[in-house]
């Protein structure tokens, strides 16, 4: 089991983080424009699901996995959207991606006040806590680095 | 086991799907009835009407299955490990979405309960009766929707079996 990397979105579509661990394959295209890949898609997909859901929805998209990674997606009332793509033995982390949310990004930005909200998050604070944090997650393996 | 939907309450975007069991497509009963003259009439109460959300036409289907053949293309090329294929399976709250791709490049995608199980042999059971029923008719032309007797018959049959199986079920 292992992470592969982590987004963060702000609720314009701007990205405010990007990290990665365990990365094998770039999209290659350069980095801007995958964030701006990877943040349409979670918009369509946020659409579509809304419009094929036989129920009303609650919490809305979840997660997909393809053959070799699944992704994971949490998005706060704010609009903040948090991405993890792991490999495929990973269950249901909704409440790892909310504290993500509530003990770091809360904590480290939105209590910094050097930090402004809306743009990509320059706290190496942020940075280390947020690296150490994902390091400590138990189905973060050991041999991926 | 029979598994009827709860009765819901009406909300907000929702449509009246049925009255008296009878299926109701926009404003008019699956007889041809308008809705608004049936329900102002007192001889045909009392009235059972269920509530949910409204179908999709077949317009909005065609563009919910282009948009999913795009998004099946950019998953795979998001993706973090080489090799990767399209999406495979998409999981909400209410529903899971499962794709099954073959060789030739047709997709057969089934949304079903998140507790359901058995979908993968499922998709392959529809694949087969695909093969079968419609590629072996030679009055199908290909890339055309599938009009054949036969393909509902045991399409229908494979989706009894599979519903079944119910969650956490052997599935077929």
């Amino acid at each position: 089991m292992t992470v592969h990397n982590l987004y963060l979105f702000d609720r314009n579509g701007v990205c405010l983080h990007y990290s990665e661990w365990n990365r094998k394959k770039q999209a290659g295209i350069s980095k801007e424009e995958e964030y701006k890949l990877m943040y349409g898609m979670l918009f369509s997909i946020r659409s579509f699901v809304s419009k094929m859901s036989p129920l009303d929805m609650k919490d809305g998209f979840l997660a997909f996995q393809t053959s070799k990674y699944k992704l994971h997606y949490y998005e706060t009332p704010t609009g903040l959207k948090v991405v993890m793509n792991t490999d495929l033995g990973v269950g249901n982390i909704r409440d790892v991606l909310h504290q993500i949310y509530s003990y770091i990004y809360v904590e480290y930005v939105v209590k910094n006040p050097l930090c402004s909200l809306n743009e990509p998050i320059q706290s190496e604070l942020f940075c280390s806590k947020l690296d150490s944090f994902v390091r400590s997650l138990p189905f973060f393996s050991a041999r991926a680095g | 086991r029979a598994r009827s939907p709860a009765p819901l309450p009406p909300a907000v975007g929702h449509a009246v799907l049925a009255i008296n069991g009878l299926e109701v497509n926009g404003r008019f009963t699956a007889d041809g009835r308008d809705v608004l003259e049936y329900l102002s009439s007192a001889a045909n109460f009392p009235v059972a009407i269920r509530f949910g959300r409204p179908r999709l036409s077949s317009y909005e289907k065609l563009m919910l299955a282009s948009m999913f053949h795009s998004l099946f293309a950019i998953g795979s090329q998001l993706s973090p490990e080489p090799g990767s294929s399209g999406i495979e399976m998409l999981e909400t709250d209410t529903f899971k979405l499962h794709c099954y791709q073959t060789l030739t490049g047709i997709k057969f995608v089934v949304l079903a309960d998140p507790r359901q199980a058995g979908i993968d042999s499922l998709l392959r059971k529809i694949y087969e009766i695909y093969s079968d029923f419609a590629l072996k008719n030679p009055f199908y032309s290909l890339e055309m929707p599938i009009r054949c007797e036969l393909f509902d018959q045991h399409l229908k049959l494979a989706l009894e079996v599979a519903e079944k199986a119910g969650p956490f079920g052997p599935g077929l």
